[in-house]
This record gives C-alpha cells, sequence and structure tokens, in this order.
C-alpha cells in the first residue's frame, strides 16, 4: 500500500510498528542499563555507600591499600578480608600506620566507634570475607576451651597468655584484649598468627576458646600470690629472695656471736 | 669465760617469743578444723616456727654460755708405732690367707664374675630399640585425623591455618604426631622427589622436634616458619622443614600425602626419615633416599 | 661416780651405763664449733631438706603414680570432664579436695628450691674458703655426690605431677640420655620401658623419688657430719685460733639450741612461702600430652642452667661412619660431666697447682687466693649465664627483644663475660689482701704447745 500523502500517525500498520520497536528497543535499552548499573558495587543493604566511610577510607587507607581495597606496592588488597578483618585491625589500632615499614601493633584505636562501624561495612564488603563473629560466651565449657586452648594457642601466647618469642616477632599478650577481638584474631589469622576457619574450630569451639582465654585475664591463684604467672623463672628468683633471707638469719645468728668477743 | 647476769629484758622477749609461738600454733590447728585458706594456714604456722626458732635463738645467743671455748684437735695422723701395728694386723691376716697361691685369683674371679652377671636382670627393665625409632603408626592410605579423632578434608585448613593430627587408629600417638600447615600453591618449591607430597598445599611435617622432642607448636604463618618453644630450632615449612634457627640440626620428616576420592586427606606412606631427637645407630641422609611414597 | 638428779640425767646416766657411752656423750656435749655465720649454710640446707621429707610423708600418702587415663571430676572447674592421668587427677585431688594439701605442696616445692640453693651457698663457701683441702678432700666429695643426687632428685619430684609443663621436661630428659654415644637409646629404653612415652615410668620415678633417694641422700648426709665431726670443723685464722685448736661455742646447750632455732626458723619461712607464694600451679598448666605445648617452658632453676646450655648450644653434631652423636650430647651430657667431674677433682687440682700438700684446719680468707676466688667467680657468672639463657624467652617477651639478636649478644656473653669477671674478682682480691694483710696475731701454721684439755 502507498504510504505517500497520508501522515504516520494515520497509518494503523505504522504506528503498530514503531511501538513494537520502541517497546522491544527500549527495553532491551533499558535492561543493558540496569546491568551495567547492577553490576557496580552495590552497597551493604542495597544503600549507596557512606560518604564519610568513603571519605575515610580514601583518606586513611587506600594510599596503601588502593582504590577499593585492590592493593598497591606497599600494602596487600583488602578484597575478601571480611569485616571481622577490618573490625579487628582498627579496633585494635593496629591500623592504620603511616609507613608500611612500621611494626603493626595494639595501640589506642585511631577512630571513633562510629568511624569504625563505618569503615568496616565500607571496607569489609570489598568481597566476601569472614563476618564479624557471633560470640555467646555464657554456658561456654571452660574445660573444653583449656583444652583446645592448650592445643592450639598456648604454644605462641604461653599457657597464661602472656605472649611468647617467635622468629623476628613476639606473639602478644591477651590479657587486654576484648573477647570479640579474640575471635576476630583466630578467624582472620592476623600477621605471623595462622588462621582458624570455622571447619577447624567451629563456632561453639570458638566460644569454648574465647571463654578460657576470658578466664585466663583473672585464673584461680589458689596457691597465694602468682609471681606475674611466668612460671620457673619468676618462681626461681622468689627462691632465691627466701633463700638470702635466711642466709641474712643465718647472719644475725653467728655475727653477734663473734662480735667483741676477741 | 663467764657470761654477765641475763639481763630481765632479754629472758621477757624469749618469754614473749615463746608465747607467740604457743598462740599460733593454737591458732593453727583451729584454721586447720575449720577448713580456713592456705593462707592462714601458711601465716599461723609460719609465724609459729619463727617465733619460736627465734626464742631459742637469742636464748641461746643471749642466756647461755658464749665461750671462747676451746678444744684440741686430735691427731689425725697415725704415729709410726700406730701404723706398724695397724700394717701388721693386716700383713698377718694375708700372709694367713695368702698360703695357697691360686685361690686368691680364683675367688676375685669368681665374685668379679658373680658382681658382673647380677647386673644382668636389668635388661628387664625396657625392651631394646630395635627398629622402633625408625616406625610410626603412619602407614599407606592411612587417613588423617585431629586429636579427637574425626577425618580432616582437604578443604577445612584455608591458607595460612595450621592442625595437629594422627593416623587413624593412633590417636593422640606421641610418635605419629603430625602438624600440617596450609600453604598457597604459588609459594611451594618442593624438593626433587617431592613434588606430589603436598596437594593443595597441605605441607605435612613431624611435630616431634629433631632436637630434643618437644612438639613444634608455633607456626609463624607470615614466614612460613614452625617453632619449637623448648630451645626455639626453627624450622622453613617451604624448604623441606630445614632448621634455620636454633639448635635443631635436622629437618623434621615430611609426611606424603594425598586426597582420597570422598576428599579427605590420606597419607601416602610413612615419614621420609625416622622422627624425633637423634640416637647413635641414626644413619646420615642419602640422597636418593625417599621413603613412603610409590 | 656422778649422782644425776634430774630425769633427763637419769635417762642419760641409763643410757651411759647400757653402752658405755659416757665419754663419748661428755666428748660430743662439749664440742666446740666456731661461731662464723657462713658456717650455717649447710645447715639451712639440712632443716630444708627435714621440711622435704616431713611434707613428702604427707604428699606421698595422697599421690598415686599411675598413667591410667581417667576423667577429672574435682571441684576446680575448668578441668571437669577432661582426660588426665591418675598421677595428675591425684594431685589435683590433693591440692583441690585434702585440706591443707595445696599448702603441704607448696611448702615442699619451695623446700626444693631452698635446699639446692643452700646446697649451693654452702658449696661456694667450702670453695672460696679451702675448706676441701686435706684432710676434707673426702667430705668434699661426699658433697659435690649430694649436690648431683638433690639435683636429679628435685627434677623427679616435680616430673610427677605429669603436668604439662614437666612433661615437656620429661621428654627432654629422654633425648638426652638417647643421645649419649653408643648406648643411649638402649637406655633410653631400659629406664623409659619402651619408646618415649614407655610404660610405667612415673612408677619408677615415685619409687625413686620417695624411697632410693632420700635413702642416699640420708646416708651421704650422715657421713657428711660424722666426717665433720670426727674432724672437727675448720675455723678462720684470728687470734687464739691455730692449726691445733678449735674456738668457739659448745654444741651443748648453746650450739645445739642455736642450730636447733634455726631449723624452726627455716621451717616458718617455707611455712610462710607455702601459704602465701604461689608455686607450680598444675591445674592452669593443664595435664600432659606428647603433643601439645606452652611457650614460656622453663625447668626448675636447678636443672634450668643445663635447659640455658642446650639452648645456646650452636647446631653442631657429629654424623659419621654411620653414626650420629646428637647435638644434645653436648651441653646436655657432656657439660655437666665436665662440670662435675672439675668440681670433684678441685681438690687434687688445687693441691697439684700450688703443690700443697699439706693438713689446714685453717680457712683462707678469699681474698688471700686471687686465683681460686677469681675462677669460683668466673664459674658462678657462667652458671648465672646459662639460667639466664633458660629463660631468655621469657626476657625476651618482656623486654620486647627479638629472640635472635638476643641469643647471639648471650652467646658473646658466655664467651667473654666469665673471662672478664674471674679477672676481676682476683685483681680486687689481690688488692684487698694487700691492703688487709693477715694480722700479726693470725696464726697460720705455729704448732701450738700441746695444752691440756679445754678452758671455761
Amino acid at each position: 500500500m502507498s504510504r505517500c500523502g497520508t501522515r504516520w500517525s494515520q497509518r494503523p500498520a505504522d504506528r503498530f510498528r514503531a511501538l513494537r520497536g520502541l517497546v522491544v528497543w527500549g527495553g532491551l535499552a533499558g535492561l543493558i542499563i540496569a546491568v551495567m548499573a547492577g553490576g557496580v558495587r552495590a552497597p551493604a543493604a542495597g544503600q549507596q555507600p557512606d560518604p564519610q566511610a568513603v571519605q575515610l577510607y580514601r583518606a586513611n587507607c587506600s594510599f596503601c591499600h588502593g582504590v577499593d581495597g585492590a592493593g598497591t606496592f606497599q600494602g596487600p588488597p583488602l578484597v575478601g578480608v571480611g569485616r571481622a578483618s577490618v573490625d579487628f585491625y582498627l579496633r585494635s589500632g593496629r591500623m592504620p600506620i603511616d609507613d608500611p615499614d612500621e611494626p603493626v601493633t595494639r595501640q589506642e584505636p585511631k577512630f571513633s566507634d562510629e568511624e569504625i562501624r563505618k569503615l568496616v561495612d565500607y571496607a569489609g564488603a570489598f568481597g566476601a570475607g569472614p563476618p564479624l563473629p557471633a560470640l555467646d560466651l555464657a554456658g561456654a565449657d571452660l574445660a573444653r576451651g583449656e583444652q583446645l586452648y592448650q592445643l592450639n594457642c598456648a604454644a605462641c601466647h604461653n599457657w597464661d597468655g602472656k605472649g611468647g618469642a617467635l622468629v623476628g616477632v613476639l606473639a602478644p599478650p591477651l590479657h587486654a584484649v576484648p573477647p570479640v577481638q579474640l575471635a576476630e584474631a583466630i578467624r582472620i589469622g592476623p600477621g605471623p598468627m595462622p588462621v582458624f576457619p570455622p571447619d577447624v574450630l567451629d563456632d561453639q569451639e570458638l566460644n569454648e576458646v574465647v571463654a578460657y582465654t576470658e578466664y585466663l585475664k583473672d585464673p584461680y591463684d589458689a596457691g597465694g600470690y602468682g609471681l606475674a604467672h611466668w612460671g620457673p623463672a619468676t618462681e626461681g628468683l622468689a627462691g632465691v629472695v627466701g633463700l638470702v633471707m635466711l642466709l641474712l638469719v643465718t647472719f644475725w645468728l653467728g655475727k653477734r656471736a663473734s662480735a667483741g668477743r676477741r | 669465760m663467764s657470761q654477765a647476769p641475763p639481763p630481765a629484758r632479754t629472758a621477757r622477749r624469749v618469754t614473749l617469743l615463746f608465747l607467740t609461738s604457743l598462740a599460733a600454733s593454737v591458732a593453727f590447728a583451729v584454721a586447720y578444723s575449720v577448713a580456713a585458706s592456705i593462707q592462714v594456714l601458711g601465716l599461723t604456722l609460719g609465724i609459729a616456727m619463727l617465733a619460736l626458732g627465734a626464742g631459742m635463738a637469742v636464748w641461746s645467743k643471749r642466756l647461755m654460755p658464749q665461750g671462747p671455748f676451746v678444744e684440741e684437735r686430735p691427731d689425725l695422723e697415725p704415729t709410726p708405732e700406730e701404723e706398724r701395728a695397724a700394717a701388721e694386723a693386716f700383713v698377718s691376716g694375708e700372709r694367713a690367707i695368702g698360703r695357697r697361691k691360686l685361690l686368691g685369683p680364683l675367688f676375685a674371679a669368681a665374685a668379679g664374675m658373680l658382681g658382673l652377671v647380677v647386673l644382668w636382670p636389668v635388661r628387664s627393665l625396657g625392651p631394646r630399640p630395635g627398629s622402633a625409632l625408625r616406625v610410626t603408626g603412619w602407614r599407606r592410605g592411612a587417613r588423617v585425623v585431629n586429636e579427637l579423632g574425626q577425618p580432616v578434608r582437604a578443604d577445612d585448613l584455608e591458607v595460612g591455618g595450621v592442625i595437629t593430627a594422627f593416623p587413624e587408629g593412633h590417636v593422640r600417638s606421641a610418635d605419629a604426631q603430625t602438624i600440617i600447615v596450609r600453604v598457597a600453591d604459588a609459594v611451594l618449591r618442593p624438593p626433587a622427589g617431592r613434588e606430589d607430597w603436598a596437594p593443595g598445599g597441605h605441607l605435612a611435617y613431624s611435630k616431634v622436634c629433631t632436637h630434643a622432642g618437644c612438639p613444634v607448636g608455633l607456626y609463624q604463618a607470615d614466614s612460613h616458619v614452625l617453632i619449637c618453644p623448648c630451645h626455639q630450632a626453627a624450622f622453613d615449612v617451604l624448604d623441606a622443614a630445614r632448621p634455620v634457627f636454633g639448635p635443631a640440626t635436622r629437618p623434621l620428616p615430611q609426611l606424603p600425602l594425598e586426597v582420597d576420592g570422598e576428599g579427605f586427606l590420606v597419607a601416602r606412606g610413612d615419614f621420609s626419615e625416622p622422627v624425633g631427637p637423634g640416637f647413635w645407630e641414626l644413619e646420615p641422609p642419602r640422597e636418593d633416599r625417599q621413603r613412603g611414597a610409590s | 661416780m656422778t649422782h644425776v638428779d634430774t630425769p633427763v640425767g637419769k635417762l642419760l646416766s641409763g643410757l651411759d651405763r647400757r653402752l658405755g657411752a659416757a665419754k663419748f656423750t661428755r666428748s660430743k656435749l662439749n664440742y666446740v664449733f666456731p661461731e662464723q655465720f657462713s658456717f650455717l649454710f649447710g645447715e639451712i640446707a639440712l632443716y630444708a631438706f627435714v621440711a622435704l621429707v616431713a611434707t613428702g610423708i604427707f604428699l606421698m600418702l595422697f599421690y598415686s603414680p599411675s598413667e591410667t587415663k581417667t576423667l577429672y571430676e574435682g571441684s576446680y572447674a575448668p578441668l571437669r570432664g577432661v582426660e588426665m592421668s591418675e598421677a595428675y587427677r591425684s594431685v589435683m585431688r590433693l591440692s583441690f579436695d585434702v585440706r591443707g594439701g595445696l599448702l603441704m605442696r607448696q611448702i615442699h616445692h619451695w623446700a626444693a628450691l631452698v635446699f639446692t640453693g643452700a646446697v649451693a651457698a654452702h658449696l661456694c663457701r667450702v670453695f672460696f674458703t679451702g675448706a676441701f683441702r686435706k684432710p676434707r678432700e673426702l667430705n668434699w666429695v661426699t658433697g659435690v655426690i649430694l649436690l648431683m643426687v638433690i639435683l636429679l632428685e628435685g627434677f623427679m619430684g616435680y616430673s610427677l605431677l605429669d603436668d604439662l609443663l614437666s612433661g615437656a621436661g620429661v621428654r627432654i630428659a629422654n633425648a638426652v640420655v638417647q643421645s649419649i654415644p653408643v648406648v643411649g637409646s638402649t637406655a633410653a629404653f631400659w629406664l623409659w620401658g619402651g619408646e618415649y612415652p614407655g610404660s610405667g615410668f612415673l612408677g619408677r620415678l615415685f619409687t625413686l623419688h620417695i624411697f632410693l633417694m632420700p635413702a642416699l641422700i640420708t646416708a651421704l648426709i650422715l657421713v657428711h657430719l660424722a666426717l665433720i665431726v670426727r674432724q672437727k670443723h675448720t675455723q678462720f685464722p684470728g687470734k687464739g685460733r691455730t692449726e691445733r685448736n678449735v674456738v668457739g661455742t659448745r654444741m651443748w646447750p648453746t650450739y645445739m639450741t642455736m642450730s636447733t632455732g634455726l631449723a624452726f626458723m627455716v621451717g616458718g619461712v617455707l611455712a610462710l612461702m607455702g601459704g602465701w607464694l604461689q608455686i607450680n600451679p598444675v591445674w592452669l598448666y593443664g595435664p600432659y600430652d606428647p603433643f601439645t605445648i606452652t611457650s614460656g617452658s622453663q625447668a626448675d632453676y636447678y636443672v634450668l642452667w643445663i635447659q640455658g646450655a642446650l639452648r645456646l648450644m650452636p647446631p653442631w653434631e657429629v654424623r659419621a661412619w654411620g653414626v650420629t652423636v646428637p647435638n644434645p650430647f653436648f651441653p646436655g651430657i657432656l657439660l655437666p660431666v665436665v662440670l662435675f667431674g672439675l668440681l670433684f677433682a678441685w681438690p687434687w687440682l688445687e693441691a697439684a697447682v700450688t703443690r700443697d700438700w699439706r693438713t689446714h684446719h685453717l680457712l683462707d680468707r678469699p681474698r688471700d687466693r686471687p686465683a681460686r676466688t677469681g675462677l669460683g667467680v668466673a664459674a658462678i657468672v657462667l652458671v648465672t649465664l646459662l639460667l639466664i639463657a633458660g629463660s631468655d624467652d621469657v626476657i625476651a617477651v618482656e623486654a620486647g627483644w627479638s629472640i635472635v639478636a638476643f641469643r647471639n649478644v648471650e652467646r658473646i656473653l658466655l664467651l667473654v663475660l666469665p673471662v672478664i669477671a674471674g679477672l676481676l674478682a682476683a685483681r680486687v682480691a689481690r688488692d684487698l689482701s694487700r691492703a688487709e694483710p693477715l694480722g700479726a696475731d693470725a696464726a697460720t701454721e705455729v704448732p701450738a704447745p700441746a695444752s691440756g684439755g679445754e678452758r671455761g
């Protein structure tokens, strides 16, 4: 049929074709746009990243750890470290550091609680990783915790959690570490520490070993003064002190006898 | 030599000390009966003894004869007559028994032999070592289990993880104890002949330190070093557990692993060398000797 | 004939008549003992031993030397349900469920530390004053044997508890025995009843610890004391003191009272320590198993010097002609053998070097023998450095040092410090000796005229 002399809107077949084209191509374009938009990392809970978190990360972390945690030659990537790891390092003050050669040790946290929470949400979402541990210490079996602690922890951290000497580094003491950070460290294995995933220590065993470590912060000293819980090292010193006291007693016993006796 | 008359004050002091001791002793007995803490028990007993002792010391120092008294030393050197008499007594006896020349040496031989053989029952104290120091409970196909006897899967450990393991059937065994660490495949540098001993980066070594036998329980995950806390022997996990610090001289023997059809870790044989501290009969290593692996 | 009216006098008189001991009794009651305070060090050791036996009798009535596994159901909650040996369980029961049990155990352990320390102090006194010279060489030898025996006895004692800390020590002892050339592995298998952990080992330790070793120690102490009584005690030179007499107080009543007073004071200090200072809290270490270990593993100090030597020894061993002399042999066997061998031989070594084989009843002031004093100080510094080495991981943790750097520093100090300290001590002694020579009235070898009996 000839289309000359009539307008597009007056020809029903053309109107249908146009409408169909609009729907098909528009839908296709919309689909592609939607897929591309969805491919960009969406913030947790379907929200946009917190601008303060982004700003904090950019100012304090990205220089070494890279944009979006990709890593640089100065610092390892943070993709897949998980919220537990971010929370551990920030709350224990180990991060941020000014200089990649600086030793990573426990210090006062550099950020406030609120700032840490935001950074955990932001950086913890750089790929899937260990979540924040959910501890339930009430009712944990201390005896089972004792066995797990001695087998897995005491070799580096000592039977009383006083720390230990490794080659070139020291395993830190555990007395000042809050239970959540204990659990996080066990799950992420920071620095020289090995990692204990749920297949090695399940969640109940994690509760138990953390509960026992908590107990070690104030263990039962049935015998009196604990002598810093360093075992025979300090007991030997105390024994020498006791002996010296007795040597002084002999000094009193013998000395008076010889005074003025010539 | 005679003392000044004892001052009444000193006598009072001694009296006070003895009375304190008496009271403390009674207090100790009372404390014991009411199950007081050991701090109370120690305090009462300690004071009872200290006061008694101090009282006796003051008594002896102030109220008893001080001397100085002088005593002659005995002459420990014998006089020539005494020496001659002693020698004569011995020699005359010797003469009597020495008449038959053969009896003396025979006696010595018999008594000596008896003295020697009564030591023989010492052999009952324990078995001879035999080959015991060269074998453990690990066999080809033995499943790897943890300290509770649960089998270990190849994906239980993550990279950077560590676990103490035993052969199935020999859980908690002292000589078969094994420490398994998991490293990234990329850092593995297996020595010749051990290329397939570490599936998925699972390196298994004897946990018995080759220095003095303590469990090598420390794992420094970032530098891949196993350390023994008794004398700080350190072993490089990526270099066949070669000693890198401390007094150990021999590497930790390695256990060859593989993954079975169900994903569990199993051994492919016994350790590469005898485990544990050295001993006289331990042969020097031969480059071509590989134990266990097929 | 003497008439004695008091009950004690009547008793003694009765004994005298039956034993013919009147003369002996009189001479012993009048026995003169010099008053120098340092002569009492040995007595501290003796009375600590008495405390060990007394508390030990109590402890052995509760301890069970069995390796059979059992489950704990006592009153210490953090171990309830944990599998442990019957031996460890009996110690837990003694510590928490037997009244006064923990006090006895702690007094016993503190007494062991004080015992060995007092023997060491006494040995130093005898060494630095030359009391080991003729005619007392035999007494010196019994003393050195005693020292060896009590070190071993103490090690056995704390190993009986089968806890995580002492169990590691037993394992190391096994390795050290095994390292002996030719007979080591057989000896280890015979002593332990098989390949480590062996079988029935705790039972053997127990019998040795409560019977054979205390009997041996008691016998050696009796010989030691009998020799002193027979030869009479040495004394420092001074006015009125010669090689032929002893000046001091009489055994009865003064010295006996004073010494018994010292005995009670030793007991008193031990009781206070036992009640107030915690020692060996085995419930915090947990029961032993051969695949678990703690960092900060130290032996008791009288064995710690060997652990220090084991740590400082460089990784050398001998492997040749198909056999091995393992590394632990050198610090664990050879070093103690050499040190104790030197100690044993010392009276004869010194006599040969100084060419002095005369009888000596008068002591040296340490300053008058600079060479001997310097050597003694060097030995003390050496042992102290080894003790520090044995606990160097604890020091590293407390000070924040790297164990790698610290250990190399220790090795250098071990080679250098004893020599420097010895030379310094010898120099100081020589200067002091010259500044204050022995007074003109101090007799040395002047034979005193034979005077009759005692005065006073």
